[in-house]
């Protein structure tokens, strides 16, 4: 590995000591994270230039790790905890580490861990769902991520950041990022539920905190958080509603309010802070270091040299070299507003949805001749998965049971999340010129 | 409107798997109702679905209810 390149625990060494990441009663300055990282690459020479998958519950000991790994494994990969079985298996295979590190150290995933791969920097792997259950991977570089990490103010050394996103989620990261570069505080909720995240933001002081809009509705809903000195508050990983960010102006009256838009896959985004929904029709053409513009088929595309170079973004890129976002926009009274994808992939809370997955669960239930998944926006959650059902002649008491049935095997199969929260039975789908079943716009 | 609130309530938490807390009052904070987030969001659609209107959507200056009472207030206006 090359020594040139950048690397978290170079970029932490650069820091003065005091607290850099607190959590519960623990207090890890620069130094003991140095040390803490040290001693993993000490216990696993193993791990140095191998591919390795890290799946924690414990976001500290996760941070931890990541900074051990980085500028030591040829790739890092992101595993969500909760990750199990073929899920786990497919994302493992689909990506070719060759470990698997968890809280109770690191496992070979073969007999003979694969060959030695060598690259400049550690490559940091992210994959999204795809529709057949096959994870997309996504590629960047501890350089590339930092592209979208706004450089350090002079205040920043002041600002207390709370953790809202779970660390192995791409929004996580980018405020994990964030953090550690600028030499902020980073505060993390020993539990990722409402009451333990409020407490400890509260009682720490958290002054600068990003979440996803859903997330901000249940703080405001919440209350808790009034307590909290916040001066910066950052909205991102769904569509921010003009509402979100009006109740949010009023609650925060001393905050600066910024909502922002990125692309997982890409590695970009930009950031708007003027408090209304969308972004100015104005930044069409050029804004700072991307070039955005608007599809024939209305959605949002954008040029920028970090986007990532991953195979699998190719058939995307526009021949004179803009990604097509597959983030549906329309402008009107002089600004751009998002519609949502236009693959008709549905976001509920921050967590992505493919009708197609819903749809081959449901039509698994017997009674069920074809089955249409699309978004319903909800002002809670954003959007919600409903489900139209085509089934015969029922009556309504046999309708109300088919209903039942469907829940309740999406249930056993499927997240919270990913269950049609809204049913309708009807007589007939519509079906296009091409056989298929007609995927509307969100209802 | 606060029978119905409660009927759908009831029926959402059985299809999420949530109870709800025995004693339901008016100052009962949502978010310790026993229905999570996305209980609520199923709860505001299946009102549309019933009411024909979500006063959600209706304004761009809403507060977000912390109490039940506070819930069903903005469906009473």
């Amino acid at each position: 590995m090359s020594s040139e390149a950048v690397t978290l625990l170079g970029v932490i060494r650069q820091h003065s000591e005091r607290p850099l990441l607190i959590q519960g009663d623990e207090q890890l300055t620069p130094s003991a994270l140095v040390d803490a990282a040290l001693k993993i690459r000490s216990a696993y020479p193993e791990l140095e230039n191998a591919g390795v998958a890290l799946q924690f519950s414990d976001n500290l000991k996760l941070l931890i790790t990541l900074l051990a790994m980085d500028g030591f494994a040829a790739e890092i990969l992101l595993l969500p905890p909760c990750l199990a079985d073929t899920s786990l298996e497919h994302t493992i295979s689909a990506t070719g580490v060759s470990w698997l590190f968890r809280e109770s150290g690191p496992t070979a995933l073969a007999p003979e861990p694969a060959a030695v791969r060598a690259h400049d920097a550690t490559h940091w792997l992210f994959t999204t769902s795809g529709t057949t259950g096959t994870p997309k991977v996504f590629s960047h570089t501890l350089s590339s991520l930092l592209t979208t990490t706004r450089p350090a103010r002079g205040k920043s050394r002041e600002s207390r950041w709370g953790l809202a996103y779970q660390p192995h989620r791409f929004a996580g990261i980018q405020v994990v990022l964030q953090t550690l570069v600028s030499g902020s505080v980073l505060v993390m909720p020993a539990a990722n539920d409402i009451n333990s995240m409020v407490e400890s933001f509260v009682g720490n002081g958290v002054n600068t905190l990003s979440a996803t809009p859903s997330q901000w509705r249940n703080f405001l809903s919440h209350g808790g958080l009034d307590r909290c000195p916040l001066r910066q508050i950052t909205l991102g990983g769904e569509i921010a509603d003009q509402a979100i960010l009006s109740a949010l102006a009023h609650q925060f009256p001393a905050a600066r309010i910024v909502h922002i838009y990125a692309s997982t896959e890409a590695g970009v985004g930009f950031s708007v802070a003027d408090g209304k929904a969308g972004f100015p029709e104005a930044w069409l053409g050029r804004h700072t270091a991307l070039e955005l513009g608007i599809s024939d088929s209305g959605s949002l595309l954008i040029k920028s040299p970090a986007i990532s170079h991953s195979e699998s973004l190719r058939p995307r890129l526009t021949p004179d070299g803009f990604l097509d976002t597959e983030d549906g926009v329309e402008t009107a009274n002089g600004r751009v507003y998002f519609l949502g994808r236009v693959t008709g992939i549905i976001n509920v809370g921050g967590n992505k949805v493919h009708p197609e997955e819903v749809e081959n669960v449901v039509r698994e239930v017997p009674g069920v001749r074809n089955a249409l998944v699309r978004a319903k926006n909800n002002p809670i959650m954003g959007q919600l998965v409903l489900l139209e059902v085509q089934a015969d002649g029922l009556s309504a008491e046999e309708a109300g049971e088919l209903k039942r049935r469907i829940r309740d095997h999406c249930r056993a199969l499927l997240p919270a999340y990913k269950v049609p929260a809204l049913i309708t039975v009807v007589d007939e789908l519509a079906v296009s010129d091409s056989g298929k079943i007609e995927r509307k716009k969100s209802a | 409107m606060r029978t119905l609130i409660l009927r759908l309530m009831a029926e959402i938490a059985e299809n999420t798997d949530c109870s709800l807390v025995e004693d339901l009052q008016d100052n009962t904070v949502l978010l310790e109702s026993g229905l999570d987030s996305l209980g609520f969001a199923i709860l505001v659609a299946r009102l549309e679905e019933e009411l024909g209107r979500d006063p959600f959507t209706e304004t761009d200056d809403i507060v977000y209810p912390r109490t039940l009472g506070e819930f069903i207030a903005i469906y009473e206006q």
